[in-house]
């Protein structure tokens, strides 16, 4: 099979200056646009990021991992996990696992981790930016309360 | 950062459609009203500021 895939992540602040008692919350908007023959409706679709500040060998990597279900738009978990082991494709965190029991052991405190959205379109499969008559868009959306202000 | 793809919920097995690596440079917004806002007025008013007189509100996602 051949296509073209892309995938994007979005990352970004959602706060409110004006309403004092509203704490600001931290977004990430994940993106996969994928041929439909690859992504076919009921597949699972687990996309994640792995991240750590510049410099800061002493804070483990987070990884946030959001899961979709292709054509479900209410099938979907956030997963927030803190540690050392990489989600790489090859690695024995990842390999051989499904797609919830990836790094399961380094699953992070609720009011670290993320969550889903209670508004599904966050969800629902849009129209291909690289081919809109083989592909389709994949969105996942996963938010984190900071319990601040930024 | 990296995409699978899982044909159900009970496999183990899975496409990896993506998976690479790179560096970014992530900075939080600026959040003081007195520096994204000027105001002036009459030092007699300078007590009462208001700051918005419509809502605004950031959504970056």
């Amino acid at each position: 099979m051949t296509g073209k895939v892309s995938q994007k992540l979005t990352v970004g602040f959602e706060t409110n200056p004006i309403k004092l008692d509203q704490s600001d919350k931290l977004a990430m908007v994940f993106e996969t646009d994928a041929p439909s023959a690859l992504a076919n409706d009921g597949d699972i679709l687990f996309q994640y990021v792995t991240y750590q500040k510049k410099g800061e060998f002493d804070t483990l990597p987070t990884t946030v991992g959001c899961k979709t279900v292709i054509g479900d738009k209410y099938n979907n978990e956030v997963f927030t996990t803190q540690g050392a082991s990489s989600y790489s494709k090859d690695s024995p965190a990842v390999a051989e696992k499904k797609y919830n029991e990836q790094s399961a052991d380094e699953r992070a405190r609720s009011e670290e981790s993320f969550k889903i959205s209670q508004d599904s379109s966050q969800y629902d499969i849009a129209e291909s930016k690289l081919d809109k008559v083989n592909n389709k868009l994949a969105p996942c959306y996963a938010v984190l309360d900071m319990g601040k202000k930024i | 950062m990296g995409a699978r793809l899982y044909s159900d919920a009970d496999s183990a097995q899975f496409i990896s459609i993506s998976d690479q690596e790179f560096e970014v440079d992530f900075n939080v917004p600026e959040t003081d009203l007195d520096k994204l806002y000027v105001v002036d007025l009459p030092a007699e008013k300078s007590e009462t500021v208001t700051y918005l007189k419509q809502a605004s509100f950031w959504d970056i996602a």
